[in-house]
């Protein structure tokens, strides 16, 4: 007989739970950056992992060959992201929404092949490493304050802490942000662009305005992939991390900055839990079939949920 | 600025698609202060102009003057900002923003609009949303769209939405409104109101008005002016009972209307 055994055991571990919380916060991060285009403002960036890898790429390569400190190189390094969707935006964001989406996954794409081939500043395949000293001496002052609690022992759980805080306040601002009459205007242009022009809105400095946001917003999502694994390096950056990004926001909900955590939570919650599936077949296998499943559940949910766990209904089904 | 010149002048505009000569050299004035219909036959141009002159087709060529300065391939907000606002024949209400937000948004001079201001000045944003939101009120009083302030405005009627677009576009605090087919969907008792409203906005504040209309009872008797578009050309324009003696404006449009 097969056996189908799933370990529960795993679900009780504390490092189970630190991983995952990790990665949905990082995840968190990175797709409110497409929550603002995508949900507020009607635009489709498929390039946000580019965003995210010339964050962190920036990031490390100041702090590692330019020798500043991490401190410094961090707002930089955002600074650098944010100039990039600039200047993506400007000759592309006035382009039809389907072909600006094309844009920016060639635009992705070539990032991340320049972080492969630039070896002398990225290190390429073998990846870029050695920025995160001043992160540790913050992570060890933390896991002094932990020690208080008996948690002095889990070496990810401040990474877990500060992911989260920052993730939590993000999503805090963001949704004060929306209720203002420059939210409402990004609203307009999502709903119709023509009609917030004919009301005197310069959309497009609007869409400029969200598509930087929403690449500072990947740059940092890269800074929290880049302290969780040590090091950066260009398959972190696939065309699928933006993809994972779209589940979450599809799951959580579109316009709805706190369903953006609550999918990032439950996807990464089914995408690690499955790890845990005990199955007779060979590991590569299992790996397709967690990714199998997560689609079946996406399928279920546009079946039954199109909106998403906090997304709201009447937004979507309300058309022109 | 002259005070008494026309509120717009088109000269010579022309616009093609492809081999398509939509707008073919049409050439008018509209008078301040006048209440001017733009009619003539499906497929005549009309709609083109009316995107051509607001920004939202760049003309091949020709001249558009808006109160003395040329507003040739100027941006459509840019014209909307200087009081120039227009309505779409296929209205364009923002299905899933609530009827206030759809009013506010068109509020001009809200420092809110701007990010910076948001931190800077956060309560002269404040004070201008306030204001902005009592007058939105009384204007949905106005056209009897008050109790519908906190719906979508996805869920309005077509004729609702119709007025919604109108009382949007006034929140602009416009000097010239271009209106397509406003009348278009709504029911006759609401249009007679529309029109009333019309002949209101010219009377106290002096707003002019150019619109698209199919229905011939309210061109002849609600406008000043009567200007006939036929395959992308002005063909006639003058004084609705002069218009309608038009022979090539029978031959063109009218038929054997009287």
């Amino acid at each position: 007989m097969t056996t189908f055994a799933f370990t529960l055991e795993a679900f009780t571990d504390i490092d189970f739970w630190i991983g995952v919380g990790i990665l949905a916060g990082t995840y968190t991060i990175f797709a409110l950056g497409l929550q603002i285009n995508v949900g507020f403002t009607g635009i489709v960036n498929f390039g946000q992992a580019g965003f995210m890898a010339i964050g962190a790429y920036t990031m490390g390569i100041l702090v590692v060959k330019a020798g500043w400190s991490f401190w410094l190189a961090l707002p930089a390094a955002t600074a650098v992201a944010m100039a990039a969707g600039l200047l993506i935006g400007l000759p592309s964001l006035r382009l039809r929404a389907d072909y600006f989406a094309i844009v920016t996954i060639a635009f992705a794409e070539i990032v991340r092949y320049v972080a492969q081939n630039a070896r002398e500043l990225t290190g390429g395949n073998q990846g870029l490493l050695g920025y995160d000293d001043a992160w540790a001496d913050v992570s060890f002052w933390i896991l002094d304050r932990l020690d208080a609690i008996g948690m002095g022992d889990q070496f990810l759980l401040p990474l877990l802490l500060v992911t989260w805080i920052t993730a939590l306040v993000l999503i805090a601002v963001l949704s004060v942000v929306q209720r203002t009459p420059w939210g409402r205007v990004l609203r307009a242009i999502r709903e119709d662009e023509d009609a917030a022009r004919a009301l005197g809105k310069n959309t497009f400095a609007y869409k400029l305005q969200s598509l930087m946001i929403g690449a500072a917003l990947g740059a940092l999502a890269g800074y929290f992939l880049a302290l969780n694994l040590a090091f950066v390096s260009p398959e972190s950056f696939e065309p699928l991390f933006t993809f994972i990004g779209y589940a979450v926001l599809i799951l959580g909900g579109l316009a709805s900055y706190a369903g953006v955590a609550l999918g990032a939570i439950v996807l990464w919650t089914l995408l690690e839990a499955t790890r845990f599936l005990d199955l007779p077949l060979a590991a590569e296998k299992v790996a397709a079939l967690r990714f199998m499943l997560v689609g079946l559940l996406l399928i279920l949910l546009m079946a039954y949920r199109p909106q998403g766990i906090l997304g709201k209904r009447r937004e979507m089904v309300l058309g022109d | 600025m002259t005070d008494d010149g026309p509120i717009l002048e088109v000269a010579g505009v022309r616009k093609s698609f492809g081999g398509i000569h939509a707008v073919d050299g049409a050439t008018f004035d509209v008078a301040r202060g006048s209440i001017t219909a733009l009619i003539g036959p499906n497929g005549a141009g009309k709609t083109t102009l009316f995107n051509v002159v607001t920004g939202f087709l760049r003309a091949d060529a020709g001249r558009i003057a808006y109160d003395g300065r040329s507003i040739f391939r100027s941006a459509p907000h840019a014209i909307a900002r200087r009081g120039m606002v227009r309505t779409f024949q296929i209205t364009k209400a923002l299905a899933a923003m609530p009827v206030i937000d759809n009013m506010m948004l068109a509020a001009p001079a809200q420092p809110g609009e701007r990010l910076a201001n948001l931190i800077m000045h956060p309560r002269a944003c404040r004070a201008r949303e306030h204001e902005v939101r009592e007058r939105a009120l009384e204007r949905l009083a106005v056209f009897g769209l008050a109790d519908k302030a906190d719906e979508y405005a996805g869920t309005l009627s077509g004729g609702q939405r119709k007025l919604l677009e109108f009382a949007r576009a006034l929140m602009v605090e416009p000097r010239f409104l271009l209106l397509d087919e406003p009348m278009a969907g709504i029911n006759p008792t609401l249009g007679a109101r529309l029109l009333e409203h019309i002949r209101e906005l010219r009377e106290r504040r002096r707003v002019t008005f150019l619109f698209i209309e199919h229905d011939l009872e309210v061109v002849m008797r609600h406008s000043d002016r009567v200007i006939v578009m036929a395959q992308g050309d002005v063909i006639a324009d003058g004084d609705p009972a002069s218009v309608r003696r038009d022979q090539r404006v029978i031959d063109a449009y009218l038929g054997d209307v009287r």
